[in-house]
């Protein structure tokens, strides 16, 4: 790449580029020293960890249940329509439920403190 | 029916957009949520995820519910783990995500050599198994059309890829997403409509053409020939490989910010969910239907309940409408597919390999252009040989793959402060390593009627499926390999949690008056290449 830049000419690009680099991994550790980031992390991982355990562990039950105990899948409920469809069809839909408790989640709960600290690490950077 | 061939060849070329030389990779990272949100379910909607999971629900019944079950619940696990933090922390690669972190060099290597390992696994047996359907579909006579199939589907596929670059591919995707649908609420529609809007007679139809398999309850996968761990192992296998498919990375990168990542998987699982539920439908349709007369598909064989479907419902007409769809379905796969291959090899192998340095953008696109038409020949050749042979080894290779030496690391490297290069490294060479030899040793390659090798029997290991063993066996490697070398750098973690989390850093999406044009000046370079010059 050419490197006619915005406003030191002097400085070689790559050297820049290493100051640059340092300067951020500074910014970086500052930022996740501080309070904002540790209530955001909590609050996410918690988050995470609960939603995924509930979506992974309702399919396990699911599986489980198939192939220890089909019995109980086997029940009729309407017509030919047995627990187990209805329970599949319950997982089915679930990731659908998931995303919208999710974008309501993040947008309310853990944007707003990310976006703060990401306008804190750029306007570090000025 | 070749002229409708024809006509979707045509659509699929005007779907094509312009060509910029920077956008090659991720399209200006400009692309909305909905359109992503489409882009993904077309690149998603290959062979296995489309075809062979309506031929599960076909012969396997409620086993087969539990399979596009576990389909779907991947994308919850990508909406959870991998979209967000995969869009903040990337640039364009597993490499580029990963040496956010770790020693460039080896990361890069190793991340490279897995992706273009299961690339090929991907594409081969994709166009193996397309070439065989659509020959069959379409009454070709049987050496000469596979071949020819594949041949287009190759060729195809490099015109869209080197002319439209990541615009051309997504606009590709997004209309093969809207054809698919139509096909499904066709054939669904007409099924239902047979049986008078009646989801219970459906059912009822279904069970009561295979009496002597109850079809409607579990038991088909889980009590055949083998343990019923070999079935939870493919379940397990499918819910972890495909939230992290490779080539579906470069997709999460072409929205400008982890919001809209969020969000385009968002769109995916609500297209998702529809179309499966429809798919359900159309399986058990077929069983009803088709039994009776012809022999449903089974593993390995060139038939599949859906083009079967069509061809009993709508006659000619449907059967070439479907099998034009699944041709372009083939080209919108394999162009997400190759893009993100050749992104792989031009930014993480061939610096690493080739040269010492990294290429300047120009002849970087250049390269990677060049690697689109080499990977998709040698593809096209590999499809061609493997023509007469058993691909169940592929299927079962490709996705066990992901699952066991990609999203290890991944995980690792977002949510372990201690995770380091040495981990890494193990994890995904540890975790290939013990999913080829299992593969290797596993009824799909030898010792039955349906293996790669029928005549010879090595099989030691006794399940089809060896997710079960090789996931664990990829975070464990990880984990071993990371506390057996004292490199910790906290640094860096702070880099990787703080832009995971926050997107502070991320590789923004290029401002219109950006995008196209050389990379004049250094704010250009860096709003290109993400904020890290690499080595």
């Amino acid at each position: 790449m050419s490197t006619v830049s915005d406003d030191q000419t002097t400085t070689p690009p790559r050297d820049r580029a290493v100051a640059l680099v340092a300067d951020e991994a500074m910014t970086y550790v500052a930022l996740r020293a501080g309070e904002d980031f540790a209530r955001l992390r909590t609050r996410s991982r918690r988050y995470l960890a609960t939603a995924a355990v509930l979506l992974l562990g309702a399919f396990a039950v699911t599986v489980a249940l198939a192939g220890w105990a089909p019995g109980f899948l086997e029940a009729q409920v309407a017509g030919n329509i047995n627990v187990g469809l209805l329970v599949a069809a319950g997982l089915i839909v679930l990731p659908a439920a998931l995303s919208v408790v999710h974008l309501r989640y993040a947008s309310r709960r853990l944007d707003p403190l990310a976006a703060r600290i990401r306008e804190s690490f750029e306007g570090s950077r000025r | 029916m070749i002229f409708s061939l024809i006509i979707f060849f045509l659509v699929s070329r005007l779907g094509r957009a312009r060509d910029t030389c920077s956008d090659f990779y991720t399209a200006d990272r400009a692309f909305t949520a909905p359109q992503n949100g489409f882009a993904l379910f077309g690149t998603f909607m290959m062979m296995t995820s489309f075809l062979a999971a309506g031929d599960q629900v076909a012969l396997n019944g409620y086993d087969g519910v539990l399979v596009i079950a576990a389909l779907v619940l991947s994308w919850g696990v990508a909406l959870l783990l991998v979209a967000e933090p995969l869009r903040n922390t990337g640039t364009y690669t597993l490499g580029d995500t990963l040496s956010v972190r770790m020693r460039h060099r080896s990361v890069r290597l190793a991340a490279a050599t897995v992706t273009l390992v299961v690339f090929f696994c991907f594409m081969t047996a994709q166009l193996v198994s397309a070439g065989r359907l659509l020959a069959q579909m379409l009454h070709l006579p049987s050496p000469i059309g596979p071949l020819l199939v594949i041949i287009a589907i190759g060729g195809l596929t490099v015109m869209t890829v080197w002319y439209g670059g990541m615009r051309g591919t997504t606009w590709t995707q997004i209309l093969n997403a809207v054809l698919l649908f139509a096909v499904v609420i066709v054939l669904a529609g007409i099924l239902l409509a047979r049986h008078r809007y009646d989801i219970s007679e459906l059912l009822g139809a279904a069970a009561a053409a295979r009496p002597g398999d109850d079809i409607l309850a579990p038991g088909l996968r889980f009590g055949a020939d083998t343990h019923p761990l070999d079935f939870v192992s493919h379940l397990l296998t499918t819910v972890l490989g495909y939230a992290a498919l490779p080539y579906l990375f470069i997709r999460y990168l072409t929205v400008p910010s982890a919001v809209h990542a969020r969000r385009s998987v968002s769109w995916t699982i609500w297209l998702i969910t529809p179309f499966y539920l429809l798919l359900i439908l159309i399986g058990f349709g077929a069983t009803a239907l088709i039994t009776t007369e012809q022999n449903l598909p089974g593993a390995g064989q060139h038939r599949s309940a859906v083009p079967l479907l069509a061809a009993h419902l709508g006659g000619v007409p449907l059967l070439a409408f479907t099998a034009s769809v699944i041709f372009t379905t083939m080209i919108a796969v394999a162009a997400g597919l190759t893009t993100s291959a050749a992104a792989n090899f031009t930014r993480d192998m061939y610096p690493t390999v080739a040269r010492r340095k990294p290429l300047d953008e120009a002849s970087e696109v250049k390269v990677a252009r060049r690697t689109v038409v080499v990977l998709c020949i040698a593809q096209t050749l590999c499809a061609v040989l493997l023509l007469g042979h058993s691909i169940e080894f592929l299927l079962s290779l490709d996705v066990t793959l992901v699952a066991s030496s990609m999203l290890p690391p991944l995980l690792f490297s977002w949510f372990w402060r201690r995770f380091n290069t040495a981990g890494a490294l193990w994890s995904m060479y540890g975790g290939a390593a013990v999913t080829v030899i299992l593969v290797a040793v596993s009824p799909t390659v030898s010792g039955g009627p349906s293996a790669l090798f029928p005549d010879a029997d090595f099989a030691y290991f006794p399940w089809r499926s060896v997710g079960l063993v090789s996931i664990p066996a990829g975070f464990l490697l990880g984990y071993i390999g990371t506390i057996c070398r004292p490199d910790q750098n906290d640094v860096e973690y702070s880099e990787m949690e703080v832009r995971a989390l926050t997107g502070a850093g991320a590789a923004p999406a290029l401002p219109p008056e950006v995008r196209g044009g050389p990379a004049s000046t250094a704010r250009t370079a860096r709003l290109r290449w993400g904020r890290r010059v690499p080595e």
